[in-house]
């Protein structure tokens, strides 16, 4: 049972789409000692896994980077404890994530401490927000602003390019509160009987949150108390969309192979616009499907290993390969991230050009490994496409940045889309833990 | 250079290697062995070798400290995380099977003590080459698999009419679309 | 592919940091040697039995190659003899044979192996990667060019 009065809220269970407006505030530690107590008086508003009796109109979190433990002065037992990507920073990884932290905006590199604030209302994201904007200004607390970041939902659950997001969440053992297919792990009962049904069952916590069992009958490998336990690693990315961009060449490329603009667009992604996954409908979409989670999770791509039905290389069957990569699954189902993203920045009008406008995701993902989940997934499946018998062929929305893609649209014949440029870029991020209520607590004693 | 090599050197007894020389003159008979160890298609190759003595050498005077030992080669495509995790989760009774006996081995069913053990047991690889070093397993078998298709595709190719020609392309690709 | 090569020799005494830096200053040695897949060469030392003393270094070299040992053996000798020289009772470059006989002495033979790629030469898979590369790129083309244009790109390969 996962200790839900220590553990950071947002994490097992998003908050849901009523929280619609949100807003992230980093900050630089100034001074140690003040820092690790106002971190410390932060552990009574920051919202809990404990369920609501009334929902709130704002929630609060906070994560801190290694760069941000460090500054607070940790001890060099606890700060070596941390897995060396956490160590070393998202910047250190440029490699390894296809990043370039040269282009990166300038607040957002060295990253320490996260507030970030999520709202029901514009009125009360201001209201609250701007209350820890004026106390990280304030010289108590030995913290001082560096950056702020908005955010907000789009409506109808979309994402900058149009398409329904947010499906696909791991179903977590202990949480699930909805059926597990699809969003869980596939296994048979009769592991070595070929008729023997496929059915789901939810992930073990351990591979979300530290202290709890996890898949590889642990827990996993963790840093010193008071972090060992209710804690998760996040991944925040600020990820640039140029909308205009991606339109443009969505257009050109369906002209060019004469085929149906929607129809390329799906194929490139892995669902329709609608969220009704190719896997189940590969002909048309089907809003109706797309509207019903349990149903529009609950595919596997086992029966269609050519990649008639969802391309090989669609960003989906990419980012989530279920049992793609065969043996029912059992390659892919340690590398699952929960995501808690959401879109910034205005939409951009249907066939409008580029105004100058920032506008992308705030990509937040946590688990219980960075290097064993965000850094695989991104590393192997999105920015090489070998797991899928794809060669180096990256994925054709979120493949290196500028870089040039060749994406496969299987079929009889098969069409090309040649040369297709991703138009999503990372402009700034870092690894954080979110750490345990009770570890807030601890900092001024550690 | 897309592969990495691994180089593990597992310190065993006498009755262990005793076995192990036993069952590899076993699956030498059957390709049912390795059949689900070749099916993980990110190996470029493993070899397994047992060093009764050190030196090798007969003429050169024994190393007593050194122990008897199962040398591991191998060089794979893609993370070390994916390559121990395929171990652990897909083929733990082959590496059982290798391992079972050898000193400090603890098992194949968890990954975090087997990459332990990979870990403890590992030396550094100074110097590595590959002839195709952009090229992983899978593109080489998918590329030597797309030339006899295109071989035996050639004749149709060579029409002079492009209507035909074109035809032939396409059936190819249909044919060879799994391979690109 | 013919059968691997996996050589492990003893090294002189106190040359173990000499060999690992002539290692560091190899350039691609294996490029000059004809046939070879992959390769690989370590300095490295087996842990110690308890209480019987400290172990030797030793040098391993494994490889895959095509076609017969002994031309490879020759060759990867003489592309390797200022790591090689390192090595206990090690020849010297200039006698093939007395390089094969060496390198014979100190073999280690793979009892159990899995190889990933399908038997084929270096040469044969250098090509089959070119024509796909070939392939691939025609095939980004195939809806943009009319059926001569395609032909006529065809037979510019």
């Amino acid at each position: 049972m996962i200790d839900v009065a220590d553990l950071q809220g947002g994490i097992v269970r998003g908050y849901g789409q009523r929280f619609a407006f949100a807003r992230h505030l980093f900050a630089r530690v100034r001074e140690p000692r003040a820092a690790r107590v106002f971190l410390a008086a932060l552990a009574d508003p920051v919202t809990t896994e404990q369920e609501w009796g009334g929902r709130p109109d704002t929630t609060l979190n906070v994560a801190l980077s290694h760069r941000a433990l460090a500054a607070l002065a940790l001890p060099a037992w606890i700060l070596d404890g941390f897995p060396p990507e956490v160590r070393d920073g998202m910047a250190a990884r440029a490699d390894l994530l296809g990043d370039d932290p040269g282009t990166w905006e300038d607040d957002l590199r060295d990253l320490e401490v996260l507030l970030v604030v999520h709202a029901q209302s514009a009125a009360a994201l201001e209201a609250e927000a701007g209350r820890w904007e004026r106390e990280l200004r304030g010289r108590d607390s030995g913290l001082e602003l560096a950056h702020v970041q908005q955010a907000g939902l789009l409506g109808q659950r979309r994402e900058h390019f149009g398409f329904t997001d947010g499906f696909s969440q791991p179903a977590i053992e202990g949480v699930a509160r909805e059926d597990v297919r699809g969003q869980g792990i596939p296994y048979k009962r009769v592991p070595w009987w070929p008729l023997s049904r496929t059915r789901w069952r939810a992930i073990k916590p351990g591979e979300f949150v530290l202290g709890y069992e996890d898949e590889d009958r642990g827990p996993a490998p963790a840093p010193p108390a008071p972090f060992d336990r209710n804690a998760s690693y996040m991944v925040w990315r600020k990820l640039h969309q140029d909308v205009a961009g991606f339109r443009a060449q969505l257009a050109e490329q369906a002209r060019r192979l004469e085929l149906d603009e929607e129809l390329v667009a799906a194929k490139l992604v892995g669902r329709w616009r609608d969220g009704s996954p190719l896997a189940l409908r590969p002909d048309r979409p089907d809003p109706a499907l797309g509207n019903d989670k349990r149903r529009a999770n609950d595919f596997r791509y086992g029966n269609d290993q050519l990649g008639l039905r969802c391309p090989r290389g669609a960003h989906v069957r990419r980012t989530n390969p279920r049992d793609a990569l065969g043996w029912e699954g059992r390659l892919t189902a340690r590398h699952r991230l929960l995501r808690r993203g959401m879109p910034y920045g205005p939409a951009l009008p249907d066939g409008a050009a580029d105004d100058g406008e920032g506008r992308g995701l705030l990509f937040v993902g946590l688990q219980a490994s960075i290097a064993r989940q965000f850094e695989i997934v991104q590393s192997q499946w999105c920015n090489d496409g070998n797991a899928f018998g794809l060669g180096r062929e990256a994925d054709p929305i979120t493949g290196p940045a500028g870089g040039e893609v060749r994406h496969i649209i299987e079929g009889d014949p098969p069409h090309v889309v040649s040369p297709l440029r991703s138009y999503v870029e990372c402009r700034g991020g870092e690894y954080l833990v979110v750490p345990a209520i009770s570890a807030l607590r601890a900092l001024p004693a550690l | 250079m897309r592969a990495k090599p691994l180089t593990i050197l597992s310190p065993i007894p006498w009755w262990w290697a005793v076995w192990v020389r036993f069952t590899w003159r076993v699956s030498a008979l059957t390709s049912r062995v390795t059949a689900p160890l070749r099916a993980l298609s990110f190996i470029h190759f493993a070899r397994w070798a047992l060093i009764q003595r050190w030196p090798t050498d007969r003429q050169t005077p024994r190393d007593r400290a050194a122990p008897r030992s199962m040398l591991f080669l191998t060089s794979f495509d893609g993370s070390d995380i994916q390559y121990i995790e395929a171990f652990v989760r897909v083929v733990p009774t082959r590496i059982n099977g290798l391992y079972w006996g050898a000193k400090g081995f603890p098992g194949p069913k968890r990954f975090g003590p087997v990459a332990q053990y990979i870990e403890d047991h590992s030396h550094p690889v100074d110097h590595f080459w590959m002839a195709y070093p952009e090229a992983s397993t899978k593109m080489v078998a998918q590329a030597l698999k797309l030339q006899a298709l295109y071989d035996r595709a050639r004749p149709g190719l060579a029409a002079d009419d492009p209507q035909r020609f074109a035809a032939q392309w396409r059936r190819l690709l249909t044919d060879a679309q799994a391979l690109l | 592919m013919s059968a691997p090569i996996l050589v492990l020799a003893p090294l002189r005494d106190g040359e173990a940091d000499g060999a690992r830096a002539a290692i560091a200053a190899l350039d691609e040695p294996f490029a000059r040697v004809p046939g070879t897949h992959l390769a690989r060469v370590q300095v490295l030392r087996p842990p110690p039995r308890r209480f019987r003393g400290r172990t030797r270094h030793y040098l391993l070299l494994a490889a895959d190659h095509d076609g017969p040992a002994e031309p490879w053996l020759a060759a990867a000798g003489r592309e390797l003899a200022p790591v090689l020289a390192h090595c206990a009772f090690w020849p010297g470059a200039d006698n093939p044979a007395e390089v094969v006989r060496w390198a014979r002495a100190r073999e280690v033979h793979a009892g159990f192996s899995v190889v990933g790629s399908p038997h084929a030469s270096v040469e044969e898979v250098g090509d089959a990667l070119a024509l796909r590369e070939r392939i691939a790129a025609l095939a980004a083309q195939t809806t943009v060019l009319d059926d001569a244009a395609l032909q006529a790109a065809w037979r510019a390969w």
